[in-house]
């Protein structure tokens, strides 16, 4: 219950990290990842941890204003799977699809093409898919795995960890 | 003011001292350790990436391996010490802030009652 629920707040909050601008502008750095592996989960802009979290605590809030016990579970579980989703290995889960998200769905996330339609991103999903499933926001058209990386007009984006780490406050290219 | 600094520097160091303790095995029970668990977790699927790998041409340290690998410490660790003495701050003072506004109201009310003013109740 509280890993379905801080799921769905966190599907949301990514939704919004694509949505705006001001957001997307620091959200942009864990899109620079160019070839996908489990540690790709974790590059992200350290402001991404201050936008979590308001909406993370209004979850908390809801299950009872603590984190229960066995919350490390919860916690484990996320990274796992967030690794996962991130790894260069070929899992789908087979029908479990529609609920767990995976490394096929979720390298379409990074899509450096995305459709026309939908210029703000697809399978927004963090450990669950089945919101993406809900809200019609999943996007899977093949499989091969070597689909481009990135955004369009990537090129000029900071490489390094020191200026990823002040990027978007500095910078604000269009996506 | 004080108090304010004496919270940040209490949540950075019991963060800080959480930290080390999980880095030498002396968390309890030993499957909440947290720093060895996110090393457990990684190696495991990145060894599943190196006996399954998807994307067969693909480096085992690809591209910007050792620049993700320190995000992740990064991210867990460094950032949440150091961010942790700003957000007990912050809850201390919303919860300062409630109590001022709360006993602003409540002296104003009392206020009222005490000279029974007409105005007074109504910009209450």
């Amino acid at each position: 219950m509280f890993f379905v629920l801080l799921d769905f707040v966190q599907w949301f909050t990514h939704i919004l990290l694509h949505k705006f601008e001001f957001l997307w502008g620091f959200h942009k750095v864990h899109h620079s990842v160019k070839e996908m592996g489990f540690a790709a989960h974790l590059r992200y802009h350290w402001m991404e941890n201050i936008f979590y979290k308001p909406l993370k605590t209004i979850g908390v809030m809801l299950v009872g204003g603590f984190e229960p016990q066995q919350a490390f579970i919860v916690h484990f579980g996320a990274i796992a799977i967030g690794h996962l989703n991130h790894a260069n290995i070929k899992i789908t889960w087979g029908w479990l699809k529609y609920i767990f998200n995976n490394p096929v769905m979720h390298l379409y996330h990074h899509a450096k093409i995305l459709p026309e339609d939908r210029a703000n991103g697809v399978n927004f999903g963090i450990s669950l898919s089945v919101w993406d499933y809900i809200f019609k926001t999943n996007y899977i058209p093949e499989n091969s795995g070597t689909i481009a990386l990135g955004w369009e007009n990537d090129e000029d984006f900071p490489k390094g960890f020191f200026q990823q780490l002040i990027t978007g406050f500095v910078q604000n290219k269009k996506r | 003011m004080e108090k304010y600094i004496e919270v940040f520097i209490k949540a950075f160091n019991s963060s800080l001292h959480w930290t080390w303790k999980s880095i030498v095995f002396e968390v309890n029970p030993w499957y909440t350790n947290f720093f060895w668990g996110l090393i457990v977790i990684s190696l495991f699927v990145w060894g599943l990436e190196v006996v399954f790998p998807w994307r067969k041409n693909q480096a085992l340290f690809r591209k910007d391996f050792w620049l993700d690998g320190f995000y992740m410490f990064f991210n867990f660790f460094i950032f949440s010490i150091v961010i942790s003495g700003f957000y007990k701050v912050l809850g201390l003072l919303f919860t300062d802030l409630g109590i001022t506004i709360k006993s602003l109201v409540l002296l104003i009310f009392q206020s009222c009652q005490a000279d029974c003013n007409y105005w007074c109740f109504l910009y209450c």
